[in-house]
């Protein structure tokens, strides 16, 4: 199905990325430039912060030579409290500068973010199926986090830090050519250097990475599993010497990418310290020529400091942008992703009248699993037929078909006569309903949950859809009623009361289809019988697609249809199917018990299905 | 809130050696670092008097100096990364362990995510906090006490000048502090809650894509989304004040030395190069400064990692084993409940005033409606949960005074929703029993109903189950389960709807199984399968957490009462069951 993010499925480590950097870099600046005036303020407020850093140690170099050498309290007072106001300018300015790179961090990321969601919606059921969870969380957390700091905080630094270098160039030229000279002859070693340990580090630091992960894999499956290795108390030993491994390992990663870090200062401080020995000897001499004054050399001395911090941070930056820029073209990748099934341009609405579904030699497949070829099938408006069969005969695939959460490779399916296709999604999944295997749950009250079958409908709506349904001793079983708080994954309520909630919520759409992928856990008696009753009246007069797990349902259907690897092999009703002593009967026997024997079974303690 | 961040440091404590080393370390380098502007000074010294003889071996010497300051100071860092990384991992292992003693009631009510987020993102932000901050931070403190000891040597009077404003900065920090702790708290929370929304997008998104109801969760994830932008901002505006003060009050500090020791120079109380000496080791100031405002900007994050992982910490499990508990050995499997009430929440038991008894090898089967208890009731035999009132008695001892671990070994627990972990199926089977023998395994599987599937895969045993089983069906998760606890072999097996996931020709097949297995042995099945009831010598019928009905199977159908009126019911199943429920008369409130 040829997808541009099928590559995430195979789970890519963070790294470099494979386009080309700057055009990933000037697709997010763009995304930045969105704020054009804070950009500016923040821009205006840097440089002037800048411009007075850059000019604050010549102030400071007038204190001293004409102030305080020169022994003139005028000129020492006078600069003394322009550098004061200087002072308090950069102040003042550095928190403007500060907060509007906060502001557009948080506001590129808060984009990117609503973006990312935008897009999600109109992916299709495809994408996600067969993209792990996993990628998809990064992209809206890690990734997105990557992106956001190195985008706007690191970038606009990295100006900056450029431009800090170039004033304080501009500076130094302006004082002295000869010393500017020997303050830049160590700058190449610089910079090779610096590279050099840089990519070591990084080389390092994707081991950790690659280690964290471990980490975060053991410890999700042993926290999930808690209360599994809570019954095999010998197991928490054996865990627990897991995580140690990792746990060390993680550490030694660190120390050997801090090493490498470390490194840098060494390194660095060498030629700093080559570099303001030069400065001071050969500037000592031209002071004693006369070629320069004391305030120049000392003013030299922090302009040295004004220069180093930038090219180090500069080099750091680069290496930070690498990874992050490979995060960025991640989630450019993620929101450039088409889904396959798409509304066409001229889609119209359908009002389903009868519920017809026909299937119209389809042929599907997933990737290369070929599930049908020439597949028909026609079900009568109203009809409720159950479709049975062993895992893999393409029960499941037929209902994704019809809810077109998949469009086959060839035919078509027809609703009311009408081409799905044609049909525009929203107007079609209004009128469907699926009720899936197992239900799913919202971190919400039961009452919300129920709500999403139909987002407008009122309290009192639901209510008597519970009513009708019979479901209300389930919901006087909840601790709270319909106000009770569904827990991650309903693992607060049973099975029956999951059950509940997904009966409901389908009944309140009143919809013209619905497929129930009939769900395998079975509940007891008293539960099941009353889910029964309620599923016979969601069903009735609307056409249905009965999956049968546990034929449980089966005898509410007015057909059952027996797929084998993608064909019909047996059709007719239950009764037919018994009487054919097929596949069907076998697998009916088996679930419930040969109906004659019923009796006898309750006076041997022997009896076996 | 400070306290969190020093029981960090306590950790860290335990390397004291090093600690103490790398202090040394830092001491030396910091010392190196000053030496430096002596050399200059004395260079400036000596150009001020045209002395060029200085010149070289100055220069030398501060070529000398700064290199081996450069030395130590990796050598430091190192190291003290190396204790940073120790603590982290300590505090790792110590979270860990705790982790395995909350009891289940704790995992009831938390959200996996949120402990993840503590073990991986927490630690790391407390890594980056005593690694780099801390060690940035004893830098600063010590160089800017050195500098500061200098410079009183230099000349003392001065020196008070230019301190007279550090409390100005003291003052700052704390009443920030007190404004931002809670803010990052918040933040923390939005950000934990913005994560699991995702979470449950990508667990719900075929469900909503179907209905097409995917824009009311859009609501949800916007309204998260605009609360974490929210939050963030408001940490970010308080830091964009706070970080540039303190180059504020450097520069103010500096203006202070200009204009008093300028004026110091120009009455000729002070000499111009004493006072370029000054100047120099004061700009040494500007950066410890810088470190000490850096510091408490991390900190302020570092100390909601350092809660939240506390948290967990100090939390105490609610089934503790007694300091004198004994082991249980040779268990017979009598099991008795002793008047045992419960609730998840105290004041809304499920189960009431529970007595009933259990002889040795006998299996019991418990049936009741939704919310009867019966799952909870066996959930009080291994103690995950400790009752209310009353107790629970296995060979005539209280389950309360037994090793938790012992216990575990004689009761073996099926339960219903099942796990499987990363690895092989063997891997799986054998999770509780490591050392078991090929042979055990085997046999173990055989009894679950699922050796010949696993015989018939072209790796066997080997066969790697994808994380948290999923290409396995339920039906094979649940064999595989129900194998991986009789390879214990233990005296008392609980199995908690064993076979509600199973098809009828499985269920058979593992009915069958069973059978054999639990000769023997005690066991307790929770289930509503016929098939399943037919093993047990013994009937419970619960209903509102109370025992109505006890018996075999023929003294109960002729008791005539609620389990014979539901037994036929199930089985007239070819009607509709209407009313059953009523004509049973159960599952009223």
């Amino acid at each position: 199905m040829g997808w541009v993010i099928g590559r995430y499925a195979r789970g890519e480590a963070e790294g470099k990325p494979k386009g080309s950097p700057v055009k990933i870099m000037a697709r997010l600046l763009k995304l930045v430039w969105k704020y054009k005036v804070r950009v500016i303020i923040f821009v205006a407020a840097a440089a002037a912060a800048l411009g007075l850093s850059v000019i604050a140690p010549y102030i400071g170099k007038r204190v001293v030579d004409e102030g305080i050498v020169a022994k003139d309290i005028n000129a020492l007072t006078y600069y003394s409290i322009i550098f004061m106001v200087i002072a308090v300018c950069i102040w003042a300015l550095s928190t403007i500068r500060g907060y509007s790179v906060a502001w557009l961090t948080q506001k590129l990321l808060y984009d990117l973010r609503s973006e990312l969601f935008a897009h999600s919606m109109g992916l299709d059921y495809a994408f996600f199926s067969s993209t792990s969870a996993g990628q998809v969380i990064s992209r809206f957390t890690s990734d997105v986090n990557a992106v956001g700091q190195t985008a706007t905080t690191g970038f606009i630094d990295a100006v900056f830090n450029t431009l800090t270098i170039v004033g304080a160039l501009i500076a130094m030229l302006s004082l002295n050519f000869k010393l500017t000279l020997v303050t830049l002859s160590l700058v190449p070693l610089i910079v090779v250097s610096v590279i050099f340990l840089a990519r070591r580090s990084y080389r390092a630091y994707r081991n950790v990475r690659a280690k964290v992960g471990e980490l975060t894999t053991n410890i999700e499956q042993t926290v999930s599993g808690m209360r599994v290795s809570q019954s095999f108390s010998e197991r928490d030993r054996e865990n627990l010497r897991r995580f140690e491994r990792v746990s060390y390992e993680t550490m030694r990663a660190n120390l050997r990418a801090t090493l490498v870090m470390a490194l840098t200062r060494p390194v660095l401080s060498i030629i700093r310290a080559a570099t303001v020995a030069l400065l001071v000897f050969y500037g000592g001499n031209l002071v004693v020529s006369g070629e320069a004054t004391i305030g120049t050399l000392i003013a030299f001395y922090s302009y040295v400091e004004m220069f180093f911090n930038p090219v180090i941070t500069l080099t750091v930056y680069y290496n930070m942008l690498q990874s992050a820029l490979a995060a960025a073209e991640r989630v450019f990748e993620y929101l450039e992703a088409k889904p396959s099934v798409k509304e066409q341009p001229n889609a119209t609405d359908l009002e389903i009248e009868k519920g017809e579904i026909i299937i119209e030699n389809v042929s599907f497949s997933y990737s290369e699993a070929k599930v049908f070829e020439n597949f028909n099938l026609k079900v009568k408006p109203g009809e409720i037929l159950a479709v049975v069969g062993p895992t893999g005969a393409g029960k499941t695939t037929l209902a994704n078909l019809i809810l077109r959460l998949y469009d086959p490779q060839k035919g078509c399916v027809l609703v009311d006569g009408v081409d799905i296709k044609t049909v525009k999604l929203r107007s079609l999944r209004s009128q469907m309903a699926l009720v899936p295997q197992e239900p799913v749950l919202f971190r919400d009250t039961v009452l919300e949950n129920i709500r999403y079958g139909k987002p407008e409908a009122k309290d009192d709506e639901i209510r008597d859809v519970i009513h009708e349904l019979g479901l209300d001793p389930l919901i006087e079983s909840l601790p709270e009623g319909l106000n009770t708080m569904v827990s991650e994954g309903g693992g607060n309520l049973s099975v029956g009361q999951r059950q509940l909630i997904n009966i409901a919520r389908t009944l309140l759409r009143r919809p013209k289809i619905i497929i129930l992928d009939e769900a395998t856990s079975s509940v007891d008696p008293y539960t099941e019988s009353i889910l029964q009753e309620a599923l016979k009246r969601l069903l009735a007069g609307r056409t249905c697609i009965i999956i049968a797990h546990r034929l449980s349902t089966t005898f509410l259907a007015d057909r059952v249809i027996v797929l084998d690897q993608g064909k019909i092999v047996e059709e007719g009703t239950h009764e037919e199917l018994l009487r054919l002593g097929g596949l069907y009967a076998k697998l009916y026997e088996l679930q419930i018990g040969k109906p004659m024997e019923a009796e006898m079974l309750s006076a041997s303690p022997a009896g076996t299905a | 809130m400070a306290s969190v961040i020093l029981r960090v440091y306590r950790y860290m404590a335990r390397d004291w050696k090093t600690l103490t080393l790398t202090i040394a370390l830092l001491l030396t380098s910091i010392a190196l670092a000053m030496m430096i502007p002596w050399y200059v000074r004395d260079l400036l010294n000596s150009i001020m008097v045209f002395d060029v003889s200085r010149l070289l071996p100055s220069s030398l010497m501060i070529v000398i100096l700064t290199f081996l300051e450069g030395v130590v100071a990796f050598l430091d860092r190192y190291l003290f990364e190396m204790i940073a990384q120790k603590t982290i991992y300590r505090l790792r292992l110590d979270l860990y362990r705790h982790l395995h003693e909350l009891s289940y009631g704790f995992y009831d009510r938390v959200d996996v995510g949120e402990i993840i987020v503590r073990i991986t993102n927490d630690m790391d932000t407390l890594n980056g906090f005593i690694s780099f901050a801390t060690m940035q931070f004893l830098n600063a403190i010590f160089s800017a006490v050195i500098a500061l000891s200098i410079l009183l040597s230099l000349n003392v009077e001065l020196t008070l000048v230019a301190a007279t404003l550090l409390p100005l900065l003291i003052l700052i920090r704390t009443l920030f502090d007190r404004k931002i702790f809670p803010i990052a708290e918040k933040s923390w929370r939005a950000m934990s809650q913005f994560n699991s929304t995702i979470q449950e997008y990508t667990s719900t998104v075929k469900i909503l894509k179907a209905l097409g109801v995917e824009d009311v969760f859009g609501r949800t994830y916007r309204s998260r989304l605009s609360n974490l932008y929210d939050l963030n901002m408001k940490f970010e505006r308080y830091m964009s004040i706070s970080w540039p003060a303190v180059g504020l009050v450097a520069s103010l500090i500096q203006i202070t030395v200009y204009l008093y020791g300028g004026s110091k120079v120009i009455s000729g109380a002070l000499s111009v190069g004493d006072i370029v000496a000054f100047l120099l080791y004061l700009s040494m100031l500007n950066w410890p400064l810088m470190g000490i405002g850096f510091f408490f900007m991390n900190y302020q994050r570092a100390s909601v990692s350092a809660s939240k992982i506390f948290e967990i910490l100090d939390r105490e499990p609610e089934v503790k084993e007694q300091p004198n508990a004994v082991e249980l050995k040779d268990a017979r499997g009598h099991v008795q409940f002793d008047n045992v009430t419960f609730g998840y929440d105290q004041n809304k038991p499920i189960l009431m005033n529970l007595s009933f008894e259990v002889k040795p090898g006998e299996k019991v089967a418990i049936i009741g409606p939704t919310g009867s208890g019966k799952s909870t009731l066996i959930k009080l035999i291994p103690r995950f949960y400790d009752p209310t009132s009353g107790r629970i008695l296995i060979d005539s001892v209280d389950v309360r005074s037994v090793m938790v671990k012992s216990l575990r070994k004689n009761v073996g627990i099926v339960h219903q929703d099942v796990m499987l972990f990363a690895g092989t199926i063997k891997d799986n089977i054998t999770y509780g029993k490591s050392s078991a023998s090929m042979s055990e395994i085997i046999e173990a599987a055989k009894a679950a109903g699922i050796h010949d599937f696993i015989a018939s895969l072209p790796k066997g045993y080997d066969t790697d189950v994808a994380e948290r089983g999923v290409t396995l069906s339920g039906g094979q998760r649940q064999r595989i389960a129900i194998a991986r606890t009789l390879i214990l072999n233990p005296k008392i097996l609980i199995l908690d709807d064993p076979t509600s996931n199973l098809d009828a020709e499985t269920e058979a097949t593992v009915v069958e199984a069973l059978r054999k297995l639990i000769d023997g042995r005690t066991v307790f099945i929770v289930t509503q399968r016929l098939s399943t009831l037919k093993l047990a010598d013994k009937i419970l019928v619960l209903d509102n957490g109370r025992i109505v009905e006890e018996g075999t199977h023929e003294e109960l159908m002729k008791m005539g009462g609620v389990y014979a009126k539901l037994y036929n019911a199930q089985f007239a199943h070819q009607e509709p069951l209407v009313g059953s429920v009523e004509k049973v008369g159960l599952g009223n409130r």
